[in-house]
C-alpha cells in the first residue's frame, strides 16, 4: 500500500509539473473481467467427495502511468488493481505494482532502461521460447492463455522479464564497416537474504558488426552468476555462455535469400564445491532461409548440433513449471488423488508459469514435448530442421509447416541414440475472402507431433513415445461485429520413454520408465462480440476432458462456462 | 544464388563439431535393468602367496553389467574374515587385492583361505582357494600380544570379586595369535575392578630409551595407539580406562602432581572382537572422567611415554563385567591395520 501511495504522489507531482513547464503524461491501460463456473465430473465413480460446481472470477485493471519530463526521458509505473468476485465494499481487492521503468537516451547516443525490461538476444543465448505443446491454439482457447501469459509476461516475442538495466547505442563507421551496434544488459534474478541465498546476477550483451548493408557479425555473451560476498552459503555458481553469429542477406532477382550461422559455448561451475564438475560444451546452427517474392513462398533450412553439457540459463529455461501442481481439483474423485496438470491447466493457470531464469536443466514432462524440451537449445541433440510458409497476397489462406529429425548427440544410458521427428502445421482459410461474402467465415487447424523412437532391448532399451496435437477451430461473423466460435483440441501421448533422473549439478544419474496412453480432448463453443481489435467479450463454454489408463487415475470431465472482457489501451 | 550456396557451405564447414563428440550420458541402461551374466568365473592371480615376504594376492572375473559383488575370504583354521565390496563390471587387481589384513578377527596365520564371490542379484556363488604360506606381518611397538608370560615388570591387581578372571587365556579364538588377556568379574563396592600396568622399563632396550621411555616419535600427529578388544554378548556396563604417562622431565619416574598423564575411555562396545585404533592426539587429561588440565607441560609427547595403565572399571552396581584384550600395539604414520 506504500508502494501506492509513493506511486499516487509521483503521479500528483507529474501532474503539478505538466500543468505548469508543459511536460507530457499520458495513461496505459489493460483492463478484464471474467465470470467462470467449472463442472468437474470424475468418470467411472460417484464421486461424493470433489465439489461439482464451482464459481469465481475477477475485474482486473492495470493503469498505467507514462510521464516524459524531458524530450529524452520517460518514466512508466503500472498498478494493477484487481477484485476477486465474493468480496464486499474492496475487501477481495488487491493492488499490486505491476510495472515500473525508466527510460531514455543519453546526450542523444545511448539508450537506456532501468527497472523491468524485457530483453532477448539469440536462441542459443537468451531467449523465452514458446512451448511445443501451446502452439496452434484458436481464438477461443488462446483468449485464455493469452491473459496467463500477459500476466506473467510472457508473449509471443520470446523475450524474457527482467529486473535491472539495459543500454544500447551504435555508430556509424565510414570504412569497411557500415555500423557497430552495442547493447548490454545486467539483472538481479535472485536477491541475498544475507543468508544462504547469493544475489544472483543476469548479465550480458552483445555486439554487431554490420558491412555493406549485408553482412552482419553479432557476438552474444550471457553470464548467469552469484555475486561474491554477497552471501555466506559455501558454494557459487558461474555460467557463461557466448556465440558468435555471421549472416548474409543477399536480394536476387527473384528471391530475398540468407544465410547464417551461429557458433557458441557454454561451461558452469560451482566454486567451492570439490565434488562438483565443470560442464563445458558448445554448439553450431547452420541456417538458409529464402523468400520468393511472386509466389510468396517461405523456405528455411537449418542443421544444429548441441553438446550434451551445453547450458544456457537465458535459453534453456522453461516457461511452464511441470513440477508444480495445478490450482483447480488439485484432488478428486472419492479418494481425493492429486490431479497432475493437463493441457487445460497450461491454458488458465498462471501459477503454472515460470517467470524467472533458472540454472541446471528444469523438470519437464515427455506428455508435451520430448524432442526439444528446452526450446532450439535443447542439448544433446543434433540434425537437421525445415520450415515452409506460403500465403496469398488478400490472405485468403495461410499455410505452414515446419518439421525437424533429430538424434540424441551422446546415447542416454546406452550406445544407440534416440531419432526425433516434429511436425508443426497449421492452415488457416478465410472463406468470406475466397467467395467475397460479406460475412466472416475462417476455418483453421493445425495438426503437430512428434515422435521419439530408440531400438535396443525391448525391455529397458527401446522407446517409442508419440504425441499429437490436432487443433480444429472456426469462426463466423453473422452479425455485425458478434462472431460465432468453435473448437476442438485434441492431444495424445502414446508409448513409452526412458526419463533421465538428473542431479543437482543437472547430470543424469538414474533413469525412470515413462509411460502414457494419455487422451485429453477440449471442444467449445461461443460467442464474440468485438467492439474493436483492441476490446471485445466473449462467451463461451468449453468440455475438456481427460483420460490416461496407464497413470491409475481416472478420467474425468471438466466443463466451463466463461464470460469474459478484455481491453487492452 | 550461388553465392548464398556456398556461403552456406562454408558456414557449415565452420559450424561442425563446436559441439563436444558425444559419448554415453548417465549410468548404462543395461546396467540398471539388463540381466545379469558371468563372462569369467572367479580366479585368484596365485595358488599361494607368502604374505610375510611382501607378496600379495589379488582375485579377477567378469560380469557382463556392472553388479554389486561380495568377496569373502575366509580362514579355514583360524576363522579370519576378510571382505571386499564393490558394484563393478569385473573383479580385477584394483578392487581385490590382498595383502592378509583383515575385517573379522581374528587375523589370518599361515592356513587355506577360501574365497566367496557372491553377486545378490543373480543369487551367484563362486568358490576358489588360496593357501597363505606365512601371515602378514605386523609392524609397530608391541606392548602386548599375550602369547607369552606376562613381563616380570608388567604390574598387575585385581579386586577380591566374585567370578575373577584376570590372566591370559586361550579358552576363547583371541584376536592375534593364540592367547588375550581375559578380565572379568563382580566388584560391587568399587568401580575397579582389575588393572594392568605397562612400563617402559619393563621392556627390551630395543623399545625403549635410556630414560625408560618408549622408543616412538615426539610427534603425536604421527603416533596410534592400537588393541584388540573383546566384549562378550550381552556385557554393556564395561569401562576400559586407558592411560598413558607421560615422564615430562626425563627424570626416569611419573609423578601425577607435574607431570602429564593422558587417557581415554572405551565403552559400550559391540560384541566381539573389535579392533581399535586412537590417534595419540585424540587422548586427554581426565580428572575423575571429566576432560581436565594436564598437569605438566601440557604437550603430548609420545617419545616421553614412561607407562601404559589398562583399568577395567565397572558401575558397582551394575553386576558381573568382562572384557578381553590382545595385541596392544603403537604405529607409527597410520593406524594397525589387522
Amino acid at each position: 500500500m506504500r508502494i501506492v501511495i509513493a506511486f499516487c504522489c509521483i503521479g500528483l507531482s507529474t501532474l503539478a509539473l505538466h500543468a505548469q513547464e508543459g511536460r507530457k503524461l499520458w495513461l496505459s491501460s489493460y483492463a478484464r473481467g471474467l465470470i467462470s463456473t467449472d463442472q468437474f465430473e470424475t468418470q467411472g465413480q460417484n464421486d461424493t467427495t470433489t465439489a461439482r460446481n464451482t464459481q469465481n472470477g475477477q475485474a482486473l485493471v492495470d493503469l498505467g502511468l507514462h510521464v516524459q519530463p524531458t524530450e529524452d526521458l520517460e518514466i512508466h509505473g503500472m498498478i494493477r488493481i484487481r477484485n476477486d468476485y465474493g468480496g464486499f465494499w474492496g475487501s477481495g481487492v488487491t493492488f499490486d505494482l505491476r510495472q515500473l521503468w525508466i527510460r531514455g537516451v543519453i546526450a542523444n547516443k545511448i539508450r537506456f532502461q532501468l527497472g523491468d525490461l524485457d530483453y532477448k538476444m539469440s536462441p542459443y543465448t537468451f531467449r523465452n521460447e514458446d512451448e511445443w505443446m501451446l502452439q496452434g491454439t484458436a481464438t477461443m482457447s488462446q483468449t485464455p492463455l493469452d491473459m496467463v501469459r500477459y500476466d506473467v509476461f510472457q508473449s509471443s516475442e520470446e523475450t524474457w522479464r527482467q529486473q535491472g538495466i539495459s543500454a544500447e547505442t551504435g555508430f556509424q563507421v565510414k570504412r569497411w564497416i557500415d555500423a557497430i551496434n552495442l547493447s548490454g544488459f545486467a539483472t538481479r534474478v535472485a536477491a541475498s537474504d544475507f543468508g544462504a541465498p547469493f544475489d544472483r546476477i543476469y548479465g550480458g550483451g552483445m555486439v554487431e558488426l554490420t558491412a555493406a548493408k549485408q553482412w552482419h557479425l553479432r557476438y552474444h555473451y550471457a553470464n548467469l552468476f552469484d555475486l561474491a560476498n554477497t552471501s555466506n552459503a559455501p558454494v557459487s555458481i558461474s555460467n557463461p555462455v557466448q556465440s558468435v553469429l555471421l549472416r548474409h542477406e543477399r536480394t536476387l532477382k527473384h528471391f530475398d535469400a540468407w544465410a547464417q550461422t551461429e557458433l557458441g559455448q557454454s561451461r558452469i561451475t560451482w566454486e567451492g564445491d570439490p565434488e562438483a564438475p565443470e560442464l563445458e560444451d558448445g554448439f553450431a546452427d547452420v541456417r538458409l532461409g529464402m523468400t520468393h517474392r511472386k509466389s510468396r513462398v517461405r523456405l528455411e533450412l537449418g542443421w544444429r548440433q548441441v553438446g550434451a553439457n551445453f547450458r544456457s540459463p537465458g535459453a534453456q529455461t522453461k516457461r511452464i513449471r511441470f513440477g508444480a501442481a495445478p490450482q483447480a481439483y488439485q484432488r478428486y474423485g472419492n479418494e481425493q488423488v492429486l490431479r497432475g496438470l493437463s493441457s487445460y491447466d497450461l491454458l488458465r493457470d498462471a501459477s503454472l508459469y515460470n517467470t524467472q531464469l533458472q540454472t541446471g536443466l528444469m523438470e519437464f514432462d515427455p506428455r508435451y514435448g520430448n524432442a526439444l524440451p528446452y526450446g532450439t537449445a535443447t542439448p544433446n541433440r543434433q540434425g537437421v530442421d525445415l520450415g515452409l510458409g506460403w500465403s496469398d497476397a488478400a490472405e485468403m489462406v495461410e499455410l505452414g509447416i515446419e518439421g525437424a529429425m533429430l538424434t540424441d548427440r551422446s546415447g542416454q544410458g546406452t550406445d544407440l541414440k534416440r531419432q526425433f521427428g516434429t511436425i508443426q502445421s497449421n492452415a488457416v482459410v478465410r472463406l468470406h475472402k475466397v467467395f467475397g461474402w460479406e460475412r466472416t467465415l475462417e476455418l483453421g487447424a493445425a495438426w503437430n507431433r512428434e515422435s521419439t523412437r530408440r531400438d535396443g532391448d525391448p525391455v529397458y532399451e527401446s522407446i517409442d513415445l508419440d504425441n499429437q496435437l490436432i487443433d480444429v477451430h472456426a469462426e463466423w461473423g453473422f452479425w455485425k461485429q458478434l462472431s460465432l466460435l468453435a473448437e476442438w483440441r485434441n492431444y495424445r501421448s502414446d508409448g513409452r520413454e526412458q526419463l533421465a533422473v538428473r542431479n543437482d549439478y543437472s547430470q543424469i544419474i538414474d533413469f525412470v520408465e515413462f509411460q502414457s496412453q494419455g487422451t485429453e480432448t477440449l471442444l467449445g463453443g461461443g460467442l464474440q462480440y468485438a467492439f474493436n481489435e483492441q476490446i471485445f467479450a466473449q462467451l463461451f463454454y468449453q468440455q475438456f476432458s481427460w483420460e490416461d489408463p496407464l497413470n491409475g487415475n481416472p478420467a474425468y470431465n471438466w466443463g466451463n462456462w466463461q464470460f469474459n472482457f478484455v481491453m487492452q489501451l | 544464388m550461388k553465392p548464398i550456396f556456398r556461403f552456406s557451405f562454408l558456414l557449415g564447414v565452420l559450424a561442425l563439431s563446436c559441439a563436444k563428440p558425444g559419448s554415453v550420458e548417465g549410468p548404462l541402461l543395461e546396467d540398471l535393468y539388463g540381466d545379469f551374466a558371468l563372462i569369467e568365473p572367479l580366479e585368484v592371480s596365485s595358488s599361494s602367496v607368502d604374505l610375510a615376504g611382501g607378496e600379495r594376492v589379488y582375485f579377477s572375473a567378469r560380469f557382463n553389467k556392472t553388479a554389486n559383488w561380495e568377496l569373502e575370504l575366509t580362514g579355514l583354521s583360524t576363522g579370519a574374515i576378510k571382505r571386499f565390496t564393490g558394484k563393478t563390471r569385473s573383479l580385477d587387481e584394483t578392487n581385490t587385492l590382498w595383502n592378509g589384513s583383515t575385517s573379522v578377527f581374528p587375523v589370518f596365520g599361515a592356513e587355506t583361505v577360501v574365497a566367496r564371490l557372491w553377486v545378490p542379484e543373480d543369487s551367484l556363488e563362486l568358490f576358489d582357494t588360496v593357501q597363505v604360506l606365512s601371515p602378514k606381518p605386523f609392524e609397530g611397538l608391541v606392548m602386548a600380544d599375550f602369547e607369552q608370560a606376562d613381563p616380570a615388570g608388567w604390574l598387575k591387581f585385581a579386586q577380591s570379586g566374585a567370578n575373577m578372571t584376570f590372566a591370559r587365556s586361550n579358552q576363547n579364538p583371541s584376536a592375534q595369535g593364540q592367547y588375550y588377556f581375559d578380565m572379568g568379574g563382580t566388584v560391587n563396592w568399587d568401580w575397579l575392578i582389575c588393572y594392568l600396568y605397562m612400563p617402559a622399563a619393563a621392556y627390551p632396550d630395543s623399545m625403549r630409551t635410556p630414560n625408560n621411555t618408549l622408543l616412538l616419535p615426539g610427534n603425536p600427529d604421527q603416533v596410534y595407539l592400537n588393541l584388540a578388544v573383546y566384549s562378550p554378548d550381552g556385557i554393556n556396563n564395561e569401562v576400559l580406562l586407558i592411560r598413558v604417562n607421560e615422564d615430562d622431565n626425563l627424570n626416569g619416574s611419573f609423578n601425577g602432581a607435574n607431570e602429564d598423564q593422558y587417557a581415554i575411555e572405551l565403552k559400550e562396545l559391540p560384541a566381539g572382537w573389535n579392533s581399535i585404533s586412537i590417534p595419540y592426539t585424540d587422548l586427554v587429561t581426565l580428572v575423575n572422567g571429566q576432560p581436565g588440565t594436564p598437569a605438566g607441560n601440557g604437550l603430548r609427547e609420545p617419545d616421553k611415554i614412561h607407562q601404559v595403565e589398562f583399568l577395567f572399571l565397572a558401575n558397582p552396581s551394575s553386576g558381573y563385567c568382562q572384557v578381553y584384550l590382545d595385541y596392544v600395539v603403537f604405529t607409527t604414520n597410520g593406524p594397525w591395520e589387522p
